[in-house]
């Protein structure tokens, strides 16, 4: 009876993952059919938003433009929006605007250096775009990678989440074991043990920050002073570079700085985790991921009291904030679920492999060039490899989301910030799950 | 008839030989052989009653301290199981998890949460464990000042006072100078002879003799003995002479 049950389990292992493959597959290379645009011009009159139809783009017409009973226009920014409203495929600034211009009837055009400046003796303003811009704005059309990964994400989501209820389902019908490992019995202990432990998580972290600073002479002061330290060399170094292309680049680095020390910090002490509190460990019964929610309690505490000079840098730069900024909160929850999830991984992993936390210092030092701490993704990179980048890399997702929110005043881009907190969620899920099944053996290897 | 407070059934703990592994043997994924599992305890069942004293016997490296451990919690069996009847349960071990960089107090604390009391129950017998580990001022700077004598005492202050329902001693009772050795045997005394359930590790045949009504003996992990603490303790003696 027993074995009946596994064998069946096993097939429908097999046939959930050659369904997710084939459908990865088929999804990356269908043919999806090109794509309608939206043009949204930022200008000093409001904003004004045109459609692009795919049939236009492809049959290569000329772009032409008209704004109606207008006659002068001062032109900031020209944004290109796909099928997703929240989603920016690209953002021209004022000089590419400017070599796009093909003519203006009856009109002239004026480069500034915050804007291009139209005027005409015309009732309305009818600006004309060169053959450029609509080969620029074709091939937009053309490629669909955001939607293909996209797609490719909430598929691979829905898999997992069949096979999630599938387990659930073998569990109950078939498991009367109490000991088993099984999803109710790991969500029922990461519960309690959070209500058991909660006290001792908040005190550790409590008591480990008073012995961090109880003999330095700055104490509390390192806090501010290490991130701040930090901007400023960013600052120097790479502001000569990018500085001239992003408004109030110290805040702009800042901001994302104070993210990413969080997300590095608690995966860097993940990895050695079990090695460092092998006292603890070896004398008594504690679920591991406590100790990470104590470091990370920790940390968090660090970083609230930097959002501190990062608000006084947003008063000091005079930075225009308005709704969007509540989009900052939840690329801080998935900035947390991740960390979490993949310390927990590299927690388990870490405990067998001896030499993991170099390999993880190597990763962590890439991932943090790669993710746009420094520049910003969209424009700085070439065109493919940004989009991309924007999609796979869950740091630039949160980075980009929390900067988007803060800085310019802008909506989240949700599609791809909801896959990513799922998916982070998910890494939780698995995390716990494995070191839940593997802790009482940590004792014996370390 | 009294209440069962602890069973062991068919308990058996291995320990792989995998160590250390490096990032480039583990992508190599070498194989563990068979020969490499170490049987640290191998197929034991005992239970033990509430309020009942429990000795455990045997050479060095014969599995006594993985069976606690495993009855502590702190690593599952491999086989079998163990049922402590939701009983709390605390390891007598030198020092449980103290931050060098806190301080006494603080260390207390912490350790105090980390064997399951609540926060104010610790606050209420605080001051009986400072009193108890004689530290005096000492116990608000850093641990990592401490001698090593006063590391220990404090431990052993901190598992003393702190009340659990099931005891696991583990050869902690050569603490400190003399002084506090005796101080520390009779609170020892006085916690065994309460009613609780206590197993303890000893070579020492004539502690054993004194307080358990029950011997374990184990040897390389295989029961050999359970039973009346005169008629095992004698076995064990000639068995080991024999050696």
């Amino acid at each position: 009876m027993k074995e009946k049950k596994t064998k069946g389990y096993k097939c429908f292992k097999i046939l959930l993952a050659a369904v997710t493959i084939i459908g990865m597959i088929v999804i990356a290379l269908f043919p999806l059919e090109n794509r309608n645009l939206v043009l949204r011009f930022l200008t000093d009159k409001g904003e004004f938003a045109y459609l692009e139809t795919n049939v236009e783009l492809a049959n290569g017409d000329s772009c032409e433009y008209l704004f109606e009973n207008i006659n002068e226009l001062e032109i900031t920014e020209i944004q290109v929006f796909g099928r997703y409203k929240t989603i920016c495929l690209k953002k021209m600034d004022v000089y590419s605007i400017a070599t796009f211009v093909q003519d203006v009837t009856n009109g002239t055009m004026q480069l500034h250096e915050k804007s291009v400046d139209f005027s005409t003796t015309d009732d309305s303003l009818h600006i004309i775009m060169n053959n450029e811009f609509g080969d620029a704005l074709y091939k937009l059309s053309a490629t669909a990678i955001l939607e293909r990964i996209l797609y490719m994400g909430t598929y691979l989501l829905l898999m997992i989440f069949v096979a999630f209820l599938s387990k659930l389902i073998s569990e109950l019908r078939f498991c009367k074991d109490k000991n088993y490992h099984g999803i109710i019995y790991e969500t029922k202990k990461f519960f309690a043990d959070i209500v058991n432990y909660g006290q001792y998580i908040i005190y550790a972290a409590k008591t480990d920050l008073q012995a961090e600073v109880a003999n330095s002479y700055l104490n509390r002061l390192w806090w501010l002073l290490e991130p701040f330290f930090n901007m400023i060399v960013y600052v120097v170094v790479f502001g000569n570079m990018m500085g001239a292309s992003v408004e109030n680049y110290a805040t702009f680095i800042f901001s994302a700085l104070l993210m990413w020390n969080f997300f590095n910090k608690t995966v860097n002490y993940s990895v050695k985790l079990v090695r460092n509190n092998k006292e603890i460990i070896s004398k008594v019964y504690v679920p591991k991921f406590v100790l990470l929610i104590s470091n990370m309690v920790l940390n968090m505490f660090k970083l609230l009291f930097s959002l501190i000079v990062l608000v006084i840098m947003l008063f000091v730069f005079r930075i225009a904030v308005g709704i969007n900024i509540v989009w900052v909160i939840p690329a801080y929850i998935m900035m947390i679920l991740l960390a979490f999830g993949v310390g927990m991984i590299f927690l388990h992993f870490g405990v067998y492999v001896d030499d993991l936390s170099y390999a993880v210092g190597i990763l962590l030092n890439m991932l943090m060039f790669l993710s746009g701490i420094f520049y910003e993704v969209m424009t700085t990179l070439p065109e493919p490899l940004n989009i991309l980048m924007m999609c796979i890399n869950p740091v630039a997702v949160f980075i980009d989301t929390m900067r988007n929110a803060l800085l310019y005043n802008t909506m989240a881009n949700l599609p791809l910030l909801g896959m990513w907190t799922a998916f982070s969620f998910v890494l939780c899920c698995i995390g716990v799950h494995i070191v839940y099944k593997n802790e009482n053996g940590y004792v014996k290897v370390v | 008839m009294k209440d069962v407070a602890l069973e062991v059934s068919h308990v058996s703990i291995y320990y792989k030989n995998l160590m250390h592994m490096s990032l480039h043997q583990s992508l190599l994924k070498k194989e563990v052989k068979k020969a490499d599992i170490i049987r640290a305890v191998n197929d034991i069942s005992f239970s033990v009653n509430q309020g009942e004293i429990l000795g455990i016997v045997g050479r060095n490296g014969s599995g006594k301290t993985t069976l606690l451990r495993s009855i502590a919690g702190i690593f599952q069996p491999d086989a079998g199981y163990i049922d402590t009847k939701g009983n709390r349960v605390s390891l007598m071990a030198i020092g449980v998890g103290f931050n060098p960089n806190n301080t006494g107090r603080e260390n207390i604390l912490k350790s105090g949460m980390l064997l399951g009391c609540k926060l104010d129950y610790i606050k209420e017998h605080i001051d009986e464990i400072i009193e108890f580990s004689e530290l005096g001022d000492f116990i608000d700077r850093p641990v990592r000042t401490y001698s090593s004598g006063m590391y220990s005492k404090l431990s052993f202050a901190v598992t003393a006072i702190l009340d659990t329902d099931i005891m696991l001693v583990d050869e902690v009772l050569s603490v400190g100078d003399e002084h506090f050795r005796q101080k520390s045997y009779k609170k020892m005394e006085e916690l065994i002879l309460s009613d609780r359930t206590v197993l303890i590790v000893s070579h020492a045949t004539d502690t054993l003799k004194k307080f358990c009504n029950k011997v374990l003996w184990i040897n390389d992990g295989e029961f050999m003995q359970l039973g009346d603490t005169e008629e095992v303790l004698r076995e064990y003696d000639e068995f080991m002479k024999l050696e």
